[in-house]
């Protein structure tokens, strides 16, 4: 290029510097002229990025901040009511007919449990034999000590009374026939729980695991099969309405209305609407302020020949950066605090209800708000300062 | 719009009225320009009709105080704002001619600024700021930076190059300035009060640097300025009052002017 100029310039020789004239230079102007290429112009916004780094990380932590939170409200919201259905699934369960367990607990009363192959016996009749009488003695101290009906009481009181009872029936023998011995004295003892399966309704935790060591003796036998798949379908359907109970309640705790919630309540609607107004505010301000602080950088550009558009481009990939960054890092944060809350609220129960799929239209919907609300909340004052007078860009903030 | 070859030769003819050079000895011709402002319901006449032409390769100063229109004056000539009324000729173009993307261009290409404030870009080094003015203009990047890189060797801040301007003191920002408004090679630089900011000594070795600069290479220089010792160096000094030309002096004038204040 410069040798073409070269060779139009015909006036004033010996001179220096561009010196077209008139047509020639109305021609050059118009005509010959390269845009500045897109690897320069990706590089002037990186250099920009980086020597501004305070700069565009507060600008991306107002998008990482912005899309967490929409991230975080919708997916809690998602979550909420998925448990919300799952509650109701569950509590909605077809139970099994109390005639139905009723004879199934007949069937089951009139066999002899011992008759079957009993299982090893449960955890919690566990026979530690090397715990001595004193330490088992200060763990139920311990267990005793207000809230005295710590569940944990009669177990222990158990484990000493075997304990006592087996050290004290042959005190000489050796482990191996000791723990035999305590098995076999379990077992026996375990086919006398047999009226729990009266009223399964009551069962705690102890009495539910009693009960299934039962059912396992029962099991192994011909005509014990039957009955206990009833049994087994009647604890599922309670099993499942326990559940339904205690995310009912953990729900009502989070401030989460069941029926609302399945209604698709206004809250919800108004909540994610706010969100969004807020990152539209948060981002849009963020982006505002880093064009306005550089209304005179863009002026000294413009007299340098920077174009209107070049001005806007660099601001659009400068925000589009930041957007993308910020919305991705936003997105991933999101996440992890919608995860984090919802098993600080409902434990386990997130795990089920954790939005998988519908978490896309969520990430997807919070990804293009941060890269749109970026890149728009930029194009307005990028255009305003591109088409401003280079000298009232310079003017400002002089 | 007429084709470019019958606007360049109108121009040629309304161009040269006083007849005293050839036409294209006239780099900028103003003709009649009135610039308005209109500040709320107040209505400023910043400029009322002003006429000048400025030659090939001249070094022209314009003075006044503050408010008296010349900053609107020297901001016509360069381009950076347009007139209310009258035509501002750049090298024989019509400035109203222009697209808002040729002027920019015709910025870029024919005229170099200097500001009082350097108003230099400053997350750049001072060699991509020299370059920016290069790649803006359709050049490389690697040619760029060789030329903006022997521009600054050329005004002493050869071993200054990936400094940033918060890194450099002022007379030495003002180097870099320098450097950048001669990096298209343009026919005319602008400084609007270009050592304002400078104490006298760096001020005169500025003046200096651009003064040489501009008999090297045959540059038009034009530069709003209070300072003696750079009208000393110009050849015409215009002085503006309340929007118009009060006197126009040229060098011979000056100089006994100037050499009476110095022996004050």
């Amino acid at each position: 290029m410069a040798s073409d100029r070269a060779e139009q310039q015909t006036h004033a020789p010996g001179q220096g510097g561009d010196n077209l004239h008139g047509a020639n230079l109305i021609e050059q102007l118009r005509h010959g002229w390269s845009p500045l290429p897109t690897r320069t112009v990706f590089s002037l916004v990186m250099a920009g990025l980086r020597v501004r780094l305070t700069r565009s990380l507060v600008t991306m932590l107002a998008v990482i901040l912005a899309i967490a939170f929409l991230t975080y409200t919708g997916l809690s919201n998602k979550l909420s009511y998925n448990l919300a259905v799952l509650t109701t699934e569950l509590a909605d369960s077809p139970g099994v007919p109390a005639a139905e367990v009723e004879r199934a607990v007949d069937a089951l009363a009139a066999l002899d449990p011992a008759r079957g192959d009993l299982p090893e016996p449960p955890a919690w009749l566990g026979l530690w034999l090397d715990d001595s009488p004193e330490t088992l003695r200060d763990q139920i101290e311990i267990a005793a000590a207000p809230p005295v009906d710590h569940p944990e009481l009669e177990r222990l009181q158990r484990r000493l009374d075997l304990l006592l009872w087996l050290r004290s029936e042959a005190p000489e023998t050796d482990p191996a026939v000791l723990e035999e011995q305590a098995h076999t004295f379990l077992r026996e003892r375990a086919t006398r729980f047999i009226p729990n399966l009266r009223n399964p309704a009551a069962w705690d935790t102890v009495a539910r695991a009693r009960a299934d060591f039962l059912l396992e003796a029962y099991r192994t036998q011909e005509e014990g099969a039957e009955p206990v798949e009833v049994i087994d379908r009647f604890i599922a359907v309670e099993e499942r309405r326990e559940t339904a109970a205690d995310l009912a309640r953990m729900l009502r705790r989070s401030g989460v209305n069941i029926e609302a919630t399945l209604r698709g309540s206004f809250a919800d609607t108004w909540i994610i609407v706010m969100a969004l107004l807020l990152c539209t505010v948060g981002i849009a301000n963020a982006m505002l302020m880093s064009v306005t602080e550089r209304f005179r950088e863009i002026g000294t550009m413009k007299c340098l020949g920077a174009q209107d558009g070049l001005v806007v481009k660099l601001f659009l990939l400068e925000s589009a950066f930041l957007g993308v960054t910020g919305a991705v890092l936003g997105a991933v944060l999101g996440v992890a605090v919608a995860l984090g809350a919802g098993l600080l609220q409902f434990g386990g129960f997130t795990m089920l209800g954790f939005p998988v799929f519908d978490s896309i239209p969520v990430l997807g919907g919070a990804l293009l708000a941060g890269i749109l609300l970026a890149v728009v909340g930029t194009l307005y004052p990028a255009v305003l300062a591109a088409r401003m007078n280079p000298v009232d860009a310079l003017r400002i903030d002089e | 719009m007429p084709p470019p070859e019958r606007l360049g030769e109108t121009d040629d003819l309304e161009l040269n009225p006083t007849g005293d050079s050839a036409p294209d000895s006239v780099i900028v011709s103003i003709r009649d320009v009135t610039r308005v402002y209109r500040a709320g319901a107040e209505t400023v006449h910043a400029l009322r009709g002003i006429t000048l032409d400025v030659h090939r390769g001249e070094y022209l100063s314009i003075m006044g105080p503050s408010g008296s229109g010349k900053s609107t004056l020297f901001n016509m000539i360069g381009g950076l704002d347009m007139p209310t009324d009258g035509t501002v000729t750049i090298q024989g173009v019509r400035l109203a001619e222009l697209s808002r993307r040729e002027q920019a261009r015709l910025r870029n290409r024919c005229i170099g600024y200097i500001f009082q404030t350097y108003n230099l870009i400053p997350v750049m080094t001072a060699l991509q700021n020299v370059a920016l003015p290069i790649l803006l203009g359709g050049t490389g990047l690697r040619e760029s930076n060789e030329k903006a890189a022997e521009l600054l060797d050329a005004v002493g801040l050869g071993d200054r190059l990936h400094h940033r301007p918060e890194e450099l003191s002022g007379g030495q920002q003002q180097r870099v300035a320098i450097a950048r408004s001669f990096a298209n090679d343009p026919g005319i630089i602008l400084a609007d009060e270009p050592t304002g900011n400078l104490d006298t000594r760096t001020g005169e070795e500025i003046i200096d640097r651009l003064s040489r600069l501009s008999q090297d290479r045959g540059i038009t220089i034009i530069s709003a300025t209070h300072d003696h010792k750079m009208l000393s160096v110009s050849d015409r000094v215009v002085t503006i009052s309340d929007g118009a030309i009060a006197k126009i002096e040229n060098r011979d004038d000056l100089h006994i002017e100037v050499g009476s204040i110095a022996t004050q």
